[in-house]
This record gives structure tokens, C-alpha cells and sequence, in this order.
């Protein structure tokens, strides 16, 4: 009788602890993560121009940014005066799949009010609206933005270039993916003015 | 444990809950797959209801009649362009409106062809078309017309020159699937 | 001994089976994922909604065809894969829009969406039963990706619980052609 009132309370001390333990340790893991996010370095490597950058999904390189009057690479200036902002760039899709989701590449950081929202992607090669990336071919592309009428032209863009992860299995499909999309370098590109063209 | 005497009533009590416990399963599928099933039903084209030459059947809030179905040119390559004229009487405006319409033309053998787009110049050859628009199925279902008004819809097919002498059209509806319609061709 | 099997043994046999299960048990994307459908070159295989069969693999460096009126040339970093083939709706109507080169290293390429307005492209127009289509395939890929690649042919991109075929493409195929022109293709 006295053994088994002995061992019920071993077990529930020891239930107890248990849990008391697993609660710490898991608060500890919580308010370590958050201080860490915290502490995290606000500034970003600095991406030079010219130079490739490994991003995961892609590779890319930023080449020029520059004032325009096209609003597309072979077009003739826009009649109205429409001024756009042109960047160059070389995207390498780095993933197993044909892929259309350069959109997400790179942001504009801080955010330009001038700058109309969706910006154009340009496959250079065919001077045609970009419509997928083949994996392993390097293309430059230029995205090009229509600029509000009246607005102030920019002297600097600040890109912000994002990458993903690959994952073989992920959480709800079990299926391969790119995930956890953030931002890992910044660049600084100066906007040369608008070229006269006759 | 196994030694200890089980009482009378226990035992009944467990044979009871085993017995029930298929019972359960059973009704616990049939609650997760209810849904789907009915879904798959009322998918599915299973119970033809054959309509003679030039009598109308009802079906989804309508009654339907099929008006004519032609060869209306051969193109060089072997397929034939063949154009479908129906004529909805509406009754029920709101069974009517659901969408999508399904209207093919189906061979004996069970292959089906779904309506195309047809050129203005394939489709005008015909001189009581001319200058006409008359809408396709989907449209006309998609118009919401009010109970009783009549309606000509007007669809066009590639197919074959082989098999446009023996086609028949099938028309389907969701609002009355399983059952579904196929006109027998005057003629 | 087996109190101590008891307590160290069998949580540590009950993790590796979770884990093995964990690792090898196929995921729902693979269980509701594509039926394959395997064939070769010059076979022609019936699927659920279309029957295809592939006769022939070109390469290129350059492409040319003509598009609303006009001449368009298309070049590329990699090389041009072209793949003749034949496509007929098996039973209904259809469209076959998911045509992938799929490389001997597992890099899949869908069909090239550089060539619209290009003539007799398979993919783009819907299929009518008893009416094949004959034409031709278009693949942009790195020059490493062309040897013993596959051609995965389906409905859509990403077929579930529908036939995808997937015909085996020579390991070896000659040197590219600098400049095919798609209107002069030998398409039968």
C-alpha cells in the first residue's frame, strides 16, 4: 500500500518537473529567438554594381539605372513627354523549374512615390515582354517604370535584392520548393540622366 | 489483469462498443466524403434522356429544342465546319442562369467535340445569319433572361468530314446533372 | 538486461521507425501527382485525354519564323531543342499544354513562350478528336541539359492523377544547326 502511495508520487513529482522544465526551456528558446531578431545587423552587404550575387533562386547582377523617354527597349519616345526609369540587370534562374516570379526579385527600398507601381520586365535578347526564365540561362532583362507626370526624377535608386531557400520537402504538400523569402543586400545604383536621342 | 473475473454486464458493454465501432467508421466516412460524392454525382453525365427529331425536352429551367444542325463548308485539310442552332423556352429564370453550359456534339463511338470559335467569314456564309450575333449557350445562360422568353442560341464545330453525318448533339446542364439530354437529328 | 532494452531500446526503435516513415513515406504532392505514361521515340502512346507520339529531335542555335506578317529570329544563350511531334484528342476535345524537356540531370524546361504566332506550334490550340495536329515542340535549354533528356508531355504543367507521357530522347544528337527556319520544316 505504502510502496504504490510512494511510486504515484514519484511519478507526479517527476511528471511535474518535467513539465515545469520543458516550460522554461521553451520561454528560454522564445526570448532567445526575439532577442536575436532583435539584435539582428539593420544594415544589409552591400551589393556593388556589376558585380553577381548569389540570391538561392537566382543570381543576378544590377547594371544601370538611367532616366528614359521609351517605355519599351526599341520603341520610339513616349508622345507625351512620359519620362521612365530604365534598370539593367542580369537574372540566371538557379532553380530546377522554367520560372516567372522575377517580380519578387528586388524591391524598391525606401520606395520611390514617383515611381508608378509594376514596373515592366524586358527580355533584351527579343526586345519582347519577359514571360518566363529558363533554368542555367543567364538573360539581361531591364524593368522599366513609368514615372508619375510632374514628379521629381530620383537621383538614386535603393534596391533591395531578396532571396529564397530551397526546401526538398515542404510542411504541407511534402512537395519541393523555394521558401522564406528575405532580404540579403541592398544596392545603390545612380540614375543617369535621360539620354537625347534624335 | 486477465484473471480478474469481467462482470455480465461489462462484457456485454464491451461486445457492444466493438460491434458499434464499424458502425461509426462508416458514418464518419460518409460525413468526410458526402460533400465530394455529391460533387462527383452532379458532375457526371449518366442518365441520357433521348429527345426525338423536332420535339423539345425540358431540362435545367428550359425547354429545348433543337432547330438544326449543318455542314456548313469542308476545309481542304479533311474537317468539316458544322453550325447548331437551338432555341431555349424559358420557364424556371433562376435553375436556368447556372453556369457553365455544356453542349457538344457526340459520335456514336463516344468521342465528343466541344464548340468553337468560328470565323465571321465561316459562319455569314449562311444567308439568315447574316448580320445576326446569335449568342453561344454559355451566353445566353449567362444573359438571365426572364421566364418565358425564347432564345436562339447558336453554336459551331471542327470535326471530321467522316463523322459530321453521324453526330448528335448533347446538352448538359448543372442544374440537372446526372441527366442530361441528346437530340436525335431530322433527317 | 530487457528492463534496460525496456527503457532505452524501444523509444530509440520507435524514433528511427518514426523517423524512416518520416523520411520515406511519400508525400500527398507525390501521391495525387502525375501517372506516368513511358515510351520511346516514334511510339504512339494513348494517355487519358490524348495520344502523342514524338518522331523527331532537332537542335538549333538560331530560329526563324514568321509571325502576324513579320520575320522574327530568336536566338539564345543555350541551344534551341525542337522535338516533332503528333497530337490527337482521345476521347473529348482538349488542350495539351504541358510539354516539358525535362534534362538527364532533372532541370525541367517547360516549352518556350518565345514563339508565339510561330506556325504549327503544338500546345497552343485545342485538339479535336480525329483531327491530329502535327508540329513541333519548341525547348530553350543550356547545351549541358541536352543529352538523354526526356520529354514529359500532359495536359497542364502540373498534371494530378492524369497522364503525363514521358518519352525517352536519344542520349546523343548531333551538333546544332546555326539557323532553322520553322516555316520550312519537315513537318510529316
Amino acid at each position: 500500500m505504502i510502496v504504490s502511495w510512494l511510486a504515484g508520487l514519484r511519478q507526479a513529482v517527476s511528471s511535474k518537473l518535467t513539465i515545469g522544465i520543458g516550460g522554461l526551456l521553451a520561454l528560454a528558446i522564445t526570448s532567445g529567438q526575439s532577442l536575436l531578431e532583435a539584435l539582428e545587423p539593420p544594415t544589409l552587404p552591400v551589393l556593388a554594381a556589376g558585380a553577381s550575387l548569389d540570391a538561392g533562386r537566382w543570381r543576378i547582377a544590377l547594371h544601370e539605372a538611367s532616366l528614359t523617354t521609351q517605355s519599351r527597349p526599341d520603341g520610339p519616345p513616349a508622345p507625351d513627354g512620359t519620362q521612365f526609369l530604365a534598370l539593367d540587370l542580369d537574372i540566371v534562374n538557379r532553380s530546377s523549374e522554367t520560372d516567372n516570379t522575377f517580380a519578387r526579385i528586388f524591391i524598391v527600398d525606401p520606395s520611390i512615390d514617383a515611381l508608378q507601381p509594376n514596373p515592366i520586365f524586358w527580355l533584351m535578347r527579343d526586345k519582347a515582354i519577359l514571360s518566363a526564365l529558363q533554368p542555367g540561362l543567364r538573360e539581361r532583362v531591364r524593368v522599366i517604370w513609368r514615372l508619375a507626370p510632374g514628379a521629381k526624377v530620383p537621383e538614386r535608386l535603393r534596391l533591395v535584392v531578396n532571396g529564397e531557400t530551397f526546401k526538398p520537402r515542404d510542411n504541407l504538400f511534402a512537395a519541393p520548393g523555394w521558401f522564406n523569402r528575405k532580404p540579403i543586400a541592398a544596392a545603390s545604383l545612380p540614375v543617369a540622366a535621360a539620354e537625347m536621342r534624335p | 489483469m486477465s484473471e480478474v473475473a469481467v462482470s455480465h454486464g461489462a462484457a456485454r458493454m464491451r461486445r457492444l462498443s466493438l460491434w458499434t465501432l464499424p458502425v461509426v467508421l462508416a458514418l464518419g466516412l460518409f460525413l468526410q466524403s458526402y460533400e465530394n460524392a455529391w460533387e462527383w454525382w452532379r458532375s457526371r453525365e449518366l442518365f441520357a434522356r433521348e429527345v426525338p427529331a423536332s420535339a423539345a425536352a425540358s431540362l435545367g429551367g428550359a425547354e429545348w429544342k433543337l432547330t438544326g444542325l449543318r455542314r456548313v463548308a469542308e476545309r481542304s485539310d479533311g474537317r468539316a465546319v458544322m453550325l447548331l442552332d437551338m432555341e431555349a423556352v424559358v420557364r424556371d429564370p433562376e435553375a436556368f442562369a447556372l453556369l457553365p453550359c455544356r453542349l457538344v456534339l457526340e459520335a456514336p463511338d463516344g468521342r465528343r467535340w466541344s464548340p468553337q470559335f468560328l470565323t465571321p467569314s465561316e459562319v455569314n456564309r449562311l444567308p439568315e445569319r447574316r448580320g445576326l450575333t446569335i449568342p453561344t449557350c454559355t451566353q445566353a445562360l449567362a444573359s438571365k433572361p426572364a421566364a418565358g422568353a425564347t432564345l436562339r442560341i447558336g453554336e459551331g464545330f471542327v470535326l471530321p468530314a467522316g463523322t459530321a453525318g453521324e453526330v448528335r448533339p448533347v446538352l448538359s446542364l448543372p442544374a440537372e446533372r446526372p441527366r442530361y439530354l441528346r437530340f436525335q437529328v431530322p433527317g | 538486461m530487457s528492463g534496460v532494452f525496456a527503457k532505452l531500446g524501444a523509444p530509440l526503435i520507435a524514433a528511427l521507425l518514426l523517423a524512416g516513415m518520416q523520411r520515406f513515406t511519400p508525400g500527398y504532392a507525390e501521391i495525387t501527382g502525375p501517372i506516368p505514361l513511358k515510351g520511346d521515340l516514334g511510339e504512339t502512346l494513348t494517355g487519358r485525354g490524348f495520344t502523342v507520339r514524338a518522331d523527331k529531335v532537332l537542335l538549333a542555335e538560331k530560329l526563324r519564323f514568321k509571325a502576324y506578317g513579320r520575320e522574327v529570329e530568336r536566338d539564345t544563350g543555350g541551344v534551341f531543342a525542337l522535338v516533332i511531334a503528333r497530337l490527337d484528342a482521345q476521347p473529348v476535345s482538349t488542350t495539351v499544354s504541358g510539354a516539358i524537356w525535362r534534362s538527364a540531370q532533372g532541370a525541367r524546361f517547360v516549352a518556350s513562350p518565345r514563339f508565339q504566332g510561330a506556325p504549327r506550334l503544338l500546345g497552343t490550340d485545342r485538339l479535336e478528336p480525329g483531327l491530329p495536329q502535327r508540329g513541333v515542340f519548341i525547348f530553350e535549354v543550356p547545351r549541358e541539359a541536352v543529352a538523354g533528356a526526356t520529354l514529359l508531355v500532359a495536359a497542364s504543367r502540373w498534371p494530378r492523377l492524369d497522364t503525363q507521357a514521358e518519352i525517352a530522347l536519344p542520349a546523343t544528337l548531333g551538333t546544332p544547326a546555326s539557323l532553322l527556319d520553322l516555316n520550312e520544316l519537315a513537318y510529316e
